[in-house]
C-alpha cells in the first residue's frame, strides 16, 4: 500500500535542481524567490510545455483577439479568417513595439504605432510604410509576427507552446483526463455551447508557485479559513461545506503526472446545491427554475452552481474548479502574480442557472480567498528575507502515500502529496534542456 | 429533491440546523431587479445635467455620505449595515463599460445577507486578511444629487479610499452612486454602486467593504 522509498517518477532527468527538491519533500526557499529561476521558468515552464490560452468560447468568431501574457511575452490570441486559433507574439518584427494595444475586440489587421508596418491578425506581415527604403530584396514573409508554433485545444480549453517538439496537448492532458472529462460532462446539458465570462480577478504579492500549491493544498483549510467555518455555522448553521474540517476524511490529495494534480473532494461535497452558502438570488432563481423545468429536472441544474467537488490544477496554469469555474494564474515577477477568474455559462440551461454561477464565483475570491491570499504574501515576504531558513517542508504524507503503476500518488487531503509530485515533475523539467522557437 | 430552505445536514457530522441568518429578509433578486440595477448602471454612467440639489438640501446629503466615509473608517461595520434597506445592493462592477451584474462576474455584488457574512467574517477575528485590520481614509468629494422617484435621491460622488496594511499602502479610486430613500428619518441606503478606475484589471487584495 504506502511506501518511504524515494519515489522514481517518470522520465526522471537528473540535474542541478536535485539540490532545491528532494526526495522526501523538502523544497528550497529559492524556487519562489530566485529572479534567475524565475527567468528560466519562463522558458522552462511557460514556453517549454503547454500553458493554458484562452477559452474557444471567448474568440467565437472569425478575427476576435484577446490580449495575454505567456511566461510575461504580451501575446494575441486570434481565430484566423478559417476559424483556426492562432497565437502571435505581440512584438513588431521592426523595433519591438507592441503592434495592438486593446485588450480585446475584433480586428482584421493590426497596424503598428510606431512606423505603420500592417499585419494580419494571425501575423503575417503585409505592408511596410514607405516601402522604397528597403528596396526590392525586403522580404516580407520572413518578417510577421513570431507565432506560436503549437496550438491545440481540448474541449474548448485552447493551449500553447512555443516548443515544437513538446508531445500533443491530448498526451499531455491523459494523467488528467478522467477528472477533467468528470467536471465537463457535468455541463453537457446539450450541445448549443457555452459563454466564458469575466469574474474577480486579483493580483498578488507572491510567486505563482505558491498560488499553485494552494489550490492542492487540504491541510491549510481549518485554520486559514477558520473565519469562514465559524461564519458559515454561526450564519447558516452545520451543513454548509467547510462548516466541518478535519482529517479522518475519504478526501484525497492526487499528483496525476505530468504536474498535473487534484484535490478530490467528492466523498464529502455530495450536494453542491445544499452546501452552498446562499448568494444573492438563492431562493428566487432556484424557484425560478424549479418553475421552468420542474422539480426533478430543476435538482440537476442547481447542482451545477456551487462547488463540484474537484480542485483540479492543469499544469502549470489553468485551475479548474468544476461548475463551469476556473481560474488562470498569470506569472508577472518572481514575486508578483495574477489570478483571473471566469464562469462558464451554459446556452441551453436556465438562464437563472448561469445568473446563481456567476453570484457562486464571487463567493470564493471574497469570502475565502482573501486569507488566502494573506497568507500568501506574507510567507513570501519570509521567504524572501530570511536565507538561514533554506527548506519549505512539503513532506506530509510521504509515510502514508499510494504510488501507482503510472508514477500517480494518492493520499489523505490533508497531505502535500499532489504538491510534492507536482515539484518533483518541477524539478525533473528545469533540469532538462529546452530549445523553444517562433514560425 | 429541492427544497430551496433546506440548509443541509452535514455528510460527515450528521449534524444538521440553521443559524443566524434564519428569518432574515432577504433581497427578492429576479430579473425585475437585474433589470432595475441595469437601469441604474446606465443611468450613473450618462447623467449629463449638473446637480438637482443645491443649498440646504445639498448639504444634508455631503452630511450623510461624510457619516457614512466615517462608519466605514473607523469599522463600525453594525453601525453601518443599519443604514441599508433590506433589497440592499452593493455593487462593483468588473468591467468599464459592464451594465448588467448578469453578463459577468463583478469585483463585489452583495446583497445585505452576503453584506452581514462578511461583516460576521470580521467579527471572527479569525479573518487573517483582516487580522490586523486595515486602516483606511476615505475621500469623499465632487457630490451631485440627481432627483429619481419621489423619496429617492442618486448621489454621486468621486471616491480615493487610502488603505494601509502590513507596511503597504494602497488606494482605491473612482466614483460611487449612492441610492438613498431619503422620505424619512433615518435616510437609508437602497443601492450603492461603485465604478474603480481599474475595476477591469487585477485587483490587491480587497478585505474589506468600499
Amino acid at each position: 500500500m504506502s511506501t518511504a522509498t524515494p519515489l522514481q517518477v517518470p522520465l526522471r532527468s537528473p540535474g542541478k535542481y536535485d539540490h532545491l527538491v528532494r526526495p522526501d519533500g523538502l523544497v528550497h526557499r529559492s524556487i519562489y524567490t530566485d529572479p534567475e529561476i524565475f527567468k528560466e521558468e519562463m522558458t522552462k515552464v511557460f514556453g517549454g510545455i503547454w500553458v493554458y490560452l484562452c477559452h474557444e468560447a471567448e474568440l467565437p468568431k472569425p478575427y476576435d483577439f484577446k490580449l495575454i501574457t505567456v511566461g510575461r511575452r504580451p501575446t494575441i490570441v486570434t481565430r484566423s479568417a478559417e476559424g483556426k486559433i492562432v497565437a502571435v507574439l505581440n512584438r513588431c518584427s521592426h523595433r519591438g513595439s507592441p503592434v495592438c494595444l486593446t485588450e480585446r475586440g475584433n480586428a482584421k489587421r493590426f497596424s503598428c504605432p510606431y512606423h505603420g508596418w500592417t499585419f494580419e491578425n494571425t501575423g503575417e506581415l503585409v505592408d511596410v510604410s514607405f516601402p522604397d527604403g528597403y528596396g526590392p530584396s525586403f522580404d516580407l514573409k520572413t518578417r510577421n509576427l513570431g507565432r506560436f508554433p503549437r496550438v491545440e485545444s481540448y474541449r474548448g480549453y485552447v493551449f500553447g507552446s512555443l516548443n515544437p517538439d513538446i508531445m500533443s496537448l491530448t498526451e499531455w492532458l491523459a494523467p488528467a483526463r478522467e477528472l477533467l472529462d468528470w467536471t465537463l460532462d457535468r455541463d453537457e446539458i446539450g450541445s448549443a455551447g457555452v459563454r466564458v465570462v469575466k469574474g474577480t480577478e486579483f493580483y498578488l504579492h507572491a510567486n505563482w508557485k505558491q498560488q499553485n500549491d494552494n489550490n492542492t493544498d487540504g491541510y491549510h483549510s481549518k485554520f486559514v479559513h477558520a473565519s469562514t467555518v465559524v461564519m458559515n455555522r454561526r450564519r447558516y448553521g452545520p451543513g454548509k461545506w467547510m462548516s466541518h474540517i478535519s482529517d479522518q476524511t475519504q478526501m484525497l490529495s492526487m499528483y496525476l503526472g505530468n504536474g498535473h494534480k487534484a484535490q478530490d473532494q467528492r466523498p464529502e461535497a455530495n450536494s453542491p446545491w445544499k452546501q452552498a452558502r446562499p448568494v444573492p438570488g438563492r431562493e428566487t432563481a432556484g424557484r425560478a427554475i424549479i418553475a421552468k423545468v420542474g422539480e426533478a429536472a430543476a435538482e440537476r441544474f442547481l447542482n451545477l452552481t456551487g462547488r463540484a467537488g474537484i480542485n483540479l490544477v492543469i499544469y502549470p496554469n489553468l485551475f479548474i474548479r468544476g461548475n463551469g469555474n476556473f481560474a488562470v494564474y498569470e506569472p508577472v515577477a518572481v514575486g508578483r502574480t495574477n489570478v483571473h477568474n471566469y464562469s462558464t455559462l451554459l446556452a441551453d440551461a436556465p438562464e437563472e442557472m448561469n445568473t446563481l454561477r456567476l453570484r457562486f464565483d464571487e463567493d470564493i475570491p471574497n469570502l475565502v480567498s482573501r486569507d488566502d491570499n494573506a497568507i500568501m504574501q506574507r510567507v513570501q515576504d519570509c521567504l524572501e528575507t530570511v536565507p538561514e531558513m533554506e527548506w519549505l517542508d512539503l513532506s506530509r504524507g510521504f509515510v502514508r502515500q499510494t504510488i501507482h503503476g503510472n508514477g500517480a500518488m494518492t493520499s489523505n487531503k490533508t497531505d502535500d502529496t499532489a504538491n510534492r509530485g507536482g515539484y518533483f515533475y518541477w524539478r525533473d523539467l528545469m533540469n532538462r534542456d529546452v530549445t523553444l522557437s517562433v514560425v | 429533491m429541492t427544497d430551496l430552505a433546506d440548509p443541509g445536514v452535514n455528510p460527515v457530522t450528521g449534524k444538521e440546523g440553521k443559524g443566524t441568518a434564519e428569518g432574515e429578509e432577504v433581497l427578492a433578486l429576479d430579473s425585475t431587479v437585474y433589470e432595475e440595477l441595469k437601469a441604474a448602471a446606465i443611468a450613473a454612467k450618462s447623467r449629463s445635467g449638473s446637480t438637482d440639489l443645491l443649498g440646504a438640501e445639498k448639504e444634508k446629503l455631503d452630511a450623510f455620505l461624510y457619516r457614512e466615509a466615517r462608519l466605514l473608517d473607523g469599522r463600525r461595520y453594525r453601525d453601518w449595515a443599519s443604514l441599508l434597506t433590506a433589497d440592499f445592493v452593493y455593487w462593483i462592477p468588473g468591467g468599464v463599460d459592464t451594465v448588467d451584474p448578469r453578463v459577468e462576474g463583478a469585483i463585489n455584488f452583495d446583497d445585505r445577507r452576503r453584506i452581514l457574512d462578511r461583516i460576521t467574517l470580521m467579527e471572527t477575528k479569525l479573518q487573517w486578511a483582516q487580522v490586523p485590520p486595515s486602516r483606511t481614509c476615505r475621500v469623499v468629494t465632487n457630490v451631485e444629487a440627481f432627483a429619481g422617484s419621489p423619496g429617492t435621491v442618486h448621489v454621486r460622488s468621486n471616491i480615493v479610499i487610502w488603505e494601509y496594511r502590513e507596511r503597504r499602502r494602497q488606494s482605491f479610486v473612482g466614483w460611487q452612486e449612492h441610492e438613498l430613500l431619503t422620505a424619512a428619518e433615518p435616510w437609508r441606503i437602497r443601492r450603492k454602486l461603485i465604478w474603480l478606475i481599474d475595476c477591469d484589471q487585477p485587483q490587491g487584495n480587497n478585505t474589506f467593504i468600499l
